[in-house]
C-alpha cells in the first residue's frame, strides 16, 4: 500500500467499496452508535464510523484518515512520541488488542488514555484482523466501546457495597445487642453506636462528593481555615488506620502558617486522600509526615511516606480507575487532584525518588476559593 | 462438643467490629484471647495462643486476611479459620475454602445468625486439648 | 488467504459481547457460601459443621 496520505485516501476508497461489496449497506458502519474504525496494517485509520468521528470531536472522515489512533484521541504520550513507541506504550490496549488478534481469533483489550487536556478516557478495544475483497493488505476492525461511566459505576457500587455495608452491619449489630436481653454487652456500647453511625454517613458523603466532583456540581463554602487546624484535623480522621499499621505519625508546621481562605471541607477531603494513601502505602513501624509551610501567597500542605512509587504506579497514579487495591476500588489521588484544581484553584503533585520516599504536595493560593456560596 | 471455654483470637480493623464480636464470643460463653487489628499481629497471636478458632476479616492492613490463612495453614492444615468479612465475591470464597478456611461468615447476617453459626463451628470441634 | 469476512456478522458480534462486557462480579449470600462450602467438606472428607 502507498505510503502517502494520498495512497492512503485512495486505499480507504478501496476499502470502503470492499466493505459495501460485503454487506451492501454504504451507511452500515454509521449505524453502529460504537465506535467502529478501520485501520491498515501499519495502523493508520482508513475509514471510521460517525461515532467515532464525534467521539473524537471531528467532523469529516479527511480529519482522521491516515492518522493513529493515538494522535487523534490526543493521548498525552503520542503528543511527544510517534504512537506505540514509546515504552510506555507497552502498556497500551490498544496496542495489545493488535498484537493479539489473529484471522481467526480477535483481540480484546481494556484501553486508558490520558489526553493533553489532562480527561481520562477509558475503552473496551476489539480488533478483528480481516482480509476485505479488493484490498492489498490485511486490514483492522477495531470496536471502541467507551466504559469511563462504566467504570465509573463499578467503583462507586463496589466501594459503595463494600465500605458501606462493612459499617452499616456493624451499626446494625450494635443496635441489635440494645434489644437482645442474652447480649450483655460490655460499656461503652452507645458511644460506639454513635462513632460508628458517624463514619457510615461520612462514608456515603465521601462518596457522594466523589460524583458531585467530576460532575462538576459541588457547591463550596468559603471561610477562614487554618492550615495547621486543618493537618491535625486529618491526622485524627486517620489515627486508627495509623495505629493498625504501627505508623509513628508526625505534624510540622514549619513557623508561623496564616489562615487561608478555602473550603474546609474540600480541604479536609483532598488532603485527608492524600494522607489516606501515604497510609495505606506504608509498612509497618513507618513514619508519616503531614507538613505544612507557607511560601509567599500559597499554602504548601506535603505527605511524606518512607515507601517509593513504583515505575508502573507512577505512571497511573491520577488515572480515574487505577488503583493498586484490586478492582473497583481506590480513587483517592485521583479525587484529591480533581478537588484541588477544580475546586480550590490549587495544584497537586509528587516526588518520589528511590529509596527515600514518597511526598505528595498540595498548594494552595491563599484565597483558594470562590468568594461566596454558589 | 468442648468441655472447656472456647479459646478464641479475633481479627478486624474496625474498633467498633471487634466490640461487636467480641460481645457475641462472650455470650455464647468463648473466651476472647486476643484481638488484632492488622494481618500481622493476628497471625503473631495465632502463633503465640494457638487457639481453638481465629476469626479474621480479609481486608486487613499490612498482610490481607487471606494471606494470614494461607500462612496458618501451611504451619497447621487442623488450625480452625473462619473468615468474618463483607467481601463476597465468589473469587475469594473460593480461594478461601479451598486455602483450608473452615467456614466463611458474611457480616451481613444478624447478630442471631452469627452467633448461630459460631455454635455449629464450635460444636464440631474435636474433644481434644489444643489445636 | 482470501477469505469473505462477513461484516453483518462482526457488527452483530460487537453488539451481543456488550453483555459480556457489562456482567459485574458475582457475590454470592450465605446461602451460596454455605453450599459451597459444603461441597468442599464432601469433596476433602471434612467433619460436617452442619
Amino acid at each position: 500500500m502507498d505510503t502517502g496520505k494520498t495512497g492512503v485516501v485512495l486505499g480507504c476508497a478501496v476499502v470502503r467499496a470492499a466493505w459495501e461489496d460485503v454487506c451492501r449497506v454504504p451507511a452500515l458502519l454509521d449505524r453502529v452508535g460504537e465506535c467502529l474504525f478501520v485501520t491498515d496494517e501499519a495502523l493508520r485509520i482508513v475509514l471510521a464510523n460517525r461515532a467515532f468521528l464525534e467521539t473524537f470531536g471531528k467532523t469529516e472522515l479527511g480529519e482522521v484518515v491516515g492518522a493513529s489512533l493515538g494522535s487523534v484521541a490526543a493521548c498525552r504520550i503520542a503528543a511527544q512520541h510517534a504512537c506505540g513507541s514509546a515504552g510506555m506504550c507497552a502498556d497500551c490496549g490498544w496496542l495489545q488488542a493488535v498484537a493479539t488478534c489473529t484471522p481467526d481469533q480477535r483481540g480484546d483489550a481494556e484501553c486508558r488514555i490520558l489526553t493533553c487536556g489532562g480527561a481520562a478516557m477509558d475503552f473496551q478495544v476489539r480488533v478483528y484482523a480481516a482480509e476485505a475483497i479488493g484490498a492489498p493488505a490485511p486490514l483492522y476492525l477495531c470496536s471502541l466501546r467507551d466504559t469511563f461511566a462504566e467504570k465509573r459505576l463499578r467503583v462507586l457500587e463496589r466501594t459503595f457495597f463494600h465500605d458501606v455495608m462493612n459499617l452499616a452491619s456493624g451499626v446494625r449489630g450494635l443496635c441489635e445487642m440494645l434489644v437482645d436481653p442474652d447480649l450483655r454487652p460490655e460499656e461503652g456500647l452507645t458511644p460506639m453506636i454513635c462513632e460508628s453511625s458517624q463514619k457510615l454517613v461520612e462514608e456515603i458523603e465521601r462518596l457522594r462528593t466523589l460524583r458531585g466532583a467530576e460532575t462538576g456540581d459541588l457547591r463550596t463554602w468559603v471561610s477562614e481555615v487554618s492550615p495547621s487546624g486543618v493537618a491535625r484535623a486529618v491526622v485524627d480522621r486517620f489515627r486508627e488506620e495509623a495505629q493498625s499499621r504501627h505508623l509513628q505519625v508526625i505534624v510540622e508546621c514549619d513557623g508561623p502558617v496564616a489562615d487561608l481562605k478555602a473550603d474546609r471541607d474540600l480541604l479536609l477531603i483532598a488532603l485527608g486522600d492524600l494522607f489516606r494513601n501515604a497510609v495505606e502505602a506504608s509498612s509497618r513501624g513507618d513514619r508519616v509526615v503531614l507538613r505544612c509551610v507557607q511560601e509567599k501567597e500559597r499554602v504548601v500542605f506535603s505527605v511524606f511516606n518512607p515507601q517509593p512509587l513504583s515505575q508502573e504506579v507512577r505512571w497511573h497514579i491520577f488515572e480515574r480507575s487505577f488503583t493498586t487495591k484490586g478492582a473497583g476500588r481506590g480513587v483517592g489521588a485521583y479525587r484529591a487532584k480533581l478537588i484541588a484544581e477544580r475546586y480550590l484553584r490549587g495544584t497537586v503533585w509528587f516526588d518520589s525518588p528511590e529509596p527515600e520516599g514518597t511526598t505528595f504536595h498540595l498548594a494552595l493560593p491563599r484565597e483558594a476559593g470562590c468568594s461566596r456560596l454558589t | 462438643m468442648a468441655s472447656r471455654a472456647i479459646r478464641v483470637v479475633l481479627a478486624d480493623d474496625e474498633i467498633h467490629i471487634r466490640y461487636l464480636i467480641r460481645n457475641i464470643i462472650r455470650a455464647e460463653g468463648y473466651d476472647v484471647v486476643g484481638e488484632a487489628n492488622n494481618g500481622e499481629d493476628a497471625l503473631a497471636l495465632y502463633r503465640k495462643h494457638r487457639p481453638d478458632l481465629i476469626l479474621m476479616d480479609i481486608n486487613l492492613p499490612l498482610k490481607t486476611g487471606d494471606e494470614v490463612l494461607a500462612e496458618i495453614m501451611r504451619e497447621n492444615a487442623e488450625a480452625r479459620v473462619v473468615m468474618l468479612t463483607m467481601v463476597a465475591d465468589i473469587e475469594t470464597v473460593k480461594r478461601c475454602l479451598e486455602t483450608g478456611a473452615t467456614d466463611y461468615i458474611l457480616k451481613s447476617n444478624s447478630v442471631e445468625d452469627i452467633r448461630r453459626m459460631l455454635r455449629e463451628i464450635v460444636e464440631a470441634l474435636p474433644e481434644e486439648e489444643g489445636t | 488467504m482470501n477469505v469473505r469476512y462477513d461484516l453483518r456478522l462482526m457488527l452483530h458480534e460487537i453488539k451481543d459481547d456488550e453483555k459480556v462486557f457489562k456482567s459485574k462480579p458475582v457475590l454470592l449470600t450465605q446461602k451460596e457460601i454455605q453450599e459451597l462450602r459444603e461441597k468442599r467438606d464432601l469433596r476433602t472428607g471434612r467433619k460436617k459443621t452442619l
